[in-house]
């Protein structure tokens, strides 16, 4: 993927592209409104990753040279306002999606393929991985090309593993994930520990390997060296 | 009480004082001032008829009815203290005419002539007293009453015409509201005390409405500037737990530098959620199913209440209306029914109970000994727990406030409470 990320912060920059490259994307990056125009106007991205609140304009306004040169890059805009407002008037103005500071860059990596998936409908309708096999239209999975019975919450979670193969995510990053703001309840992340429970058995009985490593004490890794 | 009409009142009770001791004094002028008269009339009397009796001294006895001359032998010695040679005296005296005992005043005198000594009494009608005292006090009460009619009048006169601006600057004052950051801006009325009172309010809305936008923006503003490097902070951590060989102290180092991230990040999306809530930045009102959403929320939550292995019931009306803003309606139900699972024990119970004004939720929890009501304050917790904020009561506590509902937190044993009454 060749991605453009827009903010001004440097540190958050340095974070994003570091946790993104290691994936072999290409990711440049525009610390200004100026910079962000100027290279949207020149390159074509997949997936253009924006602060709309900038030293010299606000964000939006590249969304709106977009636009007008009728870009077909996704957009995912990042913000440090959780206000409604900023959110209706980014996904009116053509973005695809909104995430709010702090995010977690696992979220922040799911959510931009997500965004790819959706753009380029007709090439990458499925996201495989060995024997696994998803169809996003149907949400259907498959392994080895027999299909298995997930819920909802199973579907999403495997998913976002997919997303973010052999990182190690954490319990807290899985919760809200799954269940959003109504996330910070969870006193204890057993709930989180429940669904990868019945989500690895699932796969396994189906013939899967066991993909899902536990980092104790932390959260859990989608181990693609599993043999 | 009106500040002209008291005012008047109270005037009007120190001209009662006034008028009566006004009374007073001119009933006593008016007695010594006719006393003196008839004195003087008698006098002028007494000389005519002792002229008159030097002039003819073969005069016997002169009888009239007011006057009465009676022979004496010798003149009585002048008693002790008496001032001059008449002796005035107030006497009752038969009037033919009213046919009744009337106040009289009496001279009497002792003249010595070529033909004797004679004592000489002249009386006259005095006007009574009784009647001076009614004609004093009928004039003193019709001026009153006229006096008292008239301040009323031109009170009533006044503070339509004069309090004008006054009562202008008051409907401006009682119409400003901080939250639209718009200063009063009152104009010159031409009274002095009036424009300074104007000035001052003038002076004030304009500091108060810059002190809020100040403190408004900074709110904003810190939350903002806060979220950025707890996302970096968060970032670092992350990239740190993807590195290779990472020892399990090291990893329990970062999960609970994470751990506290995250919640400290809440804590101040919270934060930042009560205070615009407080600032009434929710006022997108319309009219909202409230039983849909809240089966809604009760199903984004089904998760949760399995997992818990509670025991749900329900009695939600269908279909009820009510007015308000359809985002605080989420976060008001979220938050309920949040409160409601996170304290519940494993196994417990929630009753949720939805009727035309109100909603009840019941659940099964530890028990508390302190008051309801105190959980809706901030950082109140029943139970210290690092994991929860202490704001989610406090979040439904300022909605029902902004929305003017009716909020009760009761404990009863492990049964808690949440009612509020639309």
């Amino acid at each position: 993927m060749k991605l453009l990320l827009v903010e001004d912060n440097l540190e958050l920059a340095k974070n994003i592209i570091t946790y993104l490259k290691t994936e072999g994307n290409i990711c440049e990056h525009a610390s200004t409104f100026y910079e962000a125009t100027d290279k949207v106007v020149v390159y074509d991205y997949d997936v253009i990753m924006l602060d709309i609140m900038l030293p010299d304009g606000n964000g939006l306004n590249v969304l709106r040279e977009l636009r007008d040169h009728q870009s077909e890059a996704g957009v995912l805009i990042i913000s440090a306002r959780d206000s409604l407002e900023d959110k209706i008037e980014g996904l009116d103005l053509g973005a695809d999606d909104y995430i709010t500071k702090p995010f977690d860059l696992s979220e922040l990596n799911a959510r931009i393929k997500a965004i790819y998936r959706r753009k380029n409908f007709s090439s990458n309708k499925e996201i495989s991985f060995n024997e696994i096999k998803i169809n996003i239209d149907s949400t259907d999975v498959f392994i080895n090309e027999d299909p298995i019975n997930l819920t909802q919450k199973e579907y999403e979670l495997l998913i976002y593993f997919l997303s973010n193969k052999n990182r190690v995510i954490t319990k807290q990053s899985i919760a809200e994930h799954l269940w959003g703001d109504q996330a910070d309840m969870f006193d204890s992340f057993d709930f989180v520990y429940q669904h990868i429970k019945n989500l690895r058995k699932k796969m396994i009985q189906a013939g899967s390997r066991d993909y899902l490593d536990t980092v104790y004490g932390l959260g859990y890794k989608f181990n693609t060296k599993k043999s | 009480m009106k500040f002209l009409l008291r005012a008047t009142l109270i005037y009007l009770l120190i001209t009662l004082i006034v008028f009566g001791a006004g009374g007073i004094i001119t009933y006593n002028i008016f007695i010594d001032a006719i006393q003196l008269e008839t004195d003087r009339y008698l006098i002028e009397r007494y000389r005519d008829i002792s002229n008159y009796i030097k002039e003819d001294p073969g005069f016997s006895a002169i009888s009239d009815s007011k006057i009465m001359i009676i022979p004496v032998g010798a003149l009585p010695e002048r008693p002790e203290g008496r001032r001059g040679r008449f002796q005035f005296t107030d006497t009752l005296v038969w009037h033919q005419g009213l046919k009744r005992m009337e106040n009289n005043r009496k001279l009497t005198s002792y003249i010595k002539t070529d033909g004797g000594n004679y004592k000489i009494e002249i009386h006259d009608v005095i006007v009574e007293r009784d009647d001076i005292f009614q004609s004093v006090f009928d004039s003193q009460t019709w001026l009153f009453v006229i006096l008292g009619v008239v301040m009323v009048i031109s009170s009533f006169l006044i503070s339509t015409w004069m309090f004008r601006p006054f009562n202008l600057t008051l409907d401006k004052i009682k119409n400003f509201n901080i939250k639209s950051m718009q200063p009063t801006s009152l104009g010159k009325s031409g009274i002095k005390e009036f424009d300074i009172l104007n000035g001052f309010i003038n002076q004030m809305t304009e500091k108060v409405s810059s002190d809020y936008k100040n403190l408004k923006e900074f709110t904003e503003n810190a939350s903002h500037e806060l979220q950025t490097p707890l996302a970096i902070t968060k970032g670092k951590l992350e990239l740190l737990l993807q590195q290779e060989n990472l020892t399990q102290e090291q990893i329990d180092l970062i999960e609970s530098s994470y751990a506290s991230i995250t919640h400290m990040s809440k804590l101040n999306r919270s934060l930042t959620l009560l205070s615009k809530i407080e600032n009434e930045e929710f006022s997108n009102t319309g009219p909202i199913n409230l039983s849909t959403e809240l089966n809604k929320a009760l199903d984004d939550f089904n998760d949760l209440i399995e997992l818990k292995n509670l025991d749900l019931e329900c009695e939600i009306k269908e279909e009820l209306i009510i007015k308000n803003d359809k985002t605080l309606i989420k976060i008001l139900l979220n938050n309920i029914l949040q409160n409601a699972i996170r304290h519940n024990k494993e196994g417990g119970k929630i009753t949720v109970e939805l009727s035309e004004n109100t909603l009840m939720v019941k659940n099964t929890g530890e028990t508390l000994d302190i008051p309801g009501e105190q959980l809706f304050e901030r950082f109140k917790k029943g139970v210290q727990s690092e994991k929860n904020s202490g704001l989610g009561l406090s979040i439904v506590h300022k909605i029902c406030e902004v929305s003017q509902y009716n909020i009760t937190y009761d404990i009863d044993g492990e049964w808690h409470k949440v009612t509020i009454t639309f």
